[in-house]
């Protein structure tokens, strides 16, 4: 498995709401996300691995880096989990 | 330049917090400064209040001047607000709040609060852009870190004193070596970290820890 996470599926907003979501094709489903999830499934392009996405976390956010990367982990398999991120080889 | 310093004489919420500075570089203040000024009984000055304050409200106008954000924020935490393009030379800053300049003054203070309280502020929905231009940017600099470690003896000595602000006259008398050799010294160091201008060096440096003001001022 690749450490490099890549999303799945694309955003669409919610032309009520005005918030945005994510529609997966494969199982036709639609799927809200908070900030910083979306911010972490929009950084899941395949290139980048987790480790720098908590490092980055960290500065913009001013969370230690322990806690950006349990943020960041946990966030991407929770996303992983609903099936909008995959691992490419 | 208007600088707006928030004094103790204020009408509600903002007593516990009078020692935040405004600084302003648009022409016409956003709604939510307005605001702050009506209600807050803000005092208009020709300059920053020289005392130290606890947080700093930078609002950009404009273009910025990266290398005197760069030494405010690492002196005093600063919040900015700005439109999403001029955010991005704010992080880099090492600034400790973003919003946009648009934001009602209730985010305005509340961010106020927290980074006093020694946290950070960053808009939800521009916590993508941001992330995202600090991933690229720290890919970029992993590449320059390991790049200081190329440099001579010498041309790490002009790094560090460039890093100061210093001329290149004034490199060149405290290294005793002519200005033309400073140039020389100069243009090499850019080459090998991928810089453009000692302003760009000036952030960078401090970015990196490679400059220390005790040293060389």
């Amino acid at each position: 498995m690749s450490v490099h996470p890549a999303r799945k599926g694309r955003l669409v907003e919610d032309s009520g709401t005005k918030s945005w979501m994510v529609y997966e094709p494969e199982s036709d489903s639609l799927h809200e996300l908070n900030e910083t999830a979306r911010a972490i499934w929009e950084l899941c392009d395949g290139k980048t691995d987790p480790s720098e996405m908590a490092r980055a976390v960290s500065e913009v956010t001013g969370m230690n880096l322990e806690e950006s990367q349990s943020v960041v982990t946990n966030t991407i398999e929770s996303l992983a989990g609903r099936d909008l991120v995959g691992y490419e080889d | 330049m208007i600088s707006l310093s928030l004094g103790c004489q204020t009408k509600g919420v903002a007593t516990n917090r009078k020692n935040v500075e405004i600084v302003s570089e648009s022409d016409s203040l956003g709604p939510a400064l307005r605001l702050l000024m009506e209600d807050y009984d803000v005092t208009l000055s020709s300059a920053p209040d020289a005392a130290s304050p606890d947080v700093l409200v930078w609002h950009f106008g404009g273009e910025v001047d990266q290398r005197a954000l760069a030494e405010v924020a690492h002196a005093v935490p600063t919040l900015v607000l700005a439109d999403e393009e001029h955010l991005l030379p704010a992080v880099d800053a090492g600034c400790r709040g973003f919003l946009v300049d648009s934001s009602p003054l209730h985010a305005i203070t509340e961010a106020v609060d927290t980074i006093a309280r020694g946290g950070a502020v960053v808009a939800p929905d521009l916590l993508g852009t941001l992330l995202r231009h600090v991933v690229h940017r720290q890919r970029r600099e992993a590449t320059t870190f390991s790049a200081i470690e190329s440099l001579t003896g010498r041309e790490k000595e002009v790094f560090r004193i460039a890093a100061s602000g210093a001329s290149r006259s004034r490199i060149a008398e405290l290294l005793f070596i002519s200005p033309e050799t400073v140039r020389t010294h100069l243009q090499r160091v850019y080459s090998k970290l991928g810089l453009h201008s000692q302003a760009e060096l000036m952030t960078f440096a401090v970015r990196v820890g490679e400059f220390d003001p005790e040293e060389w001022l």
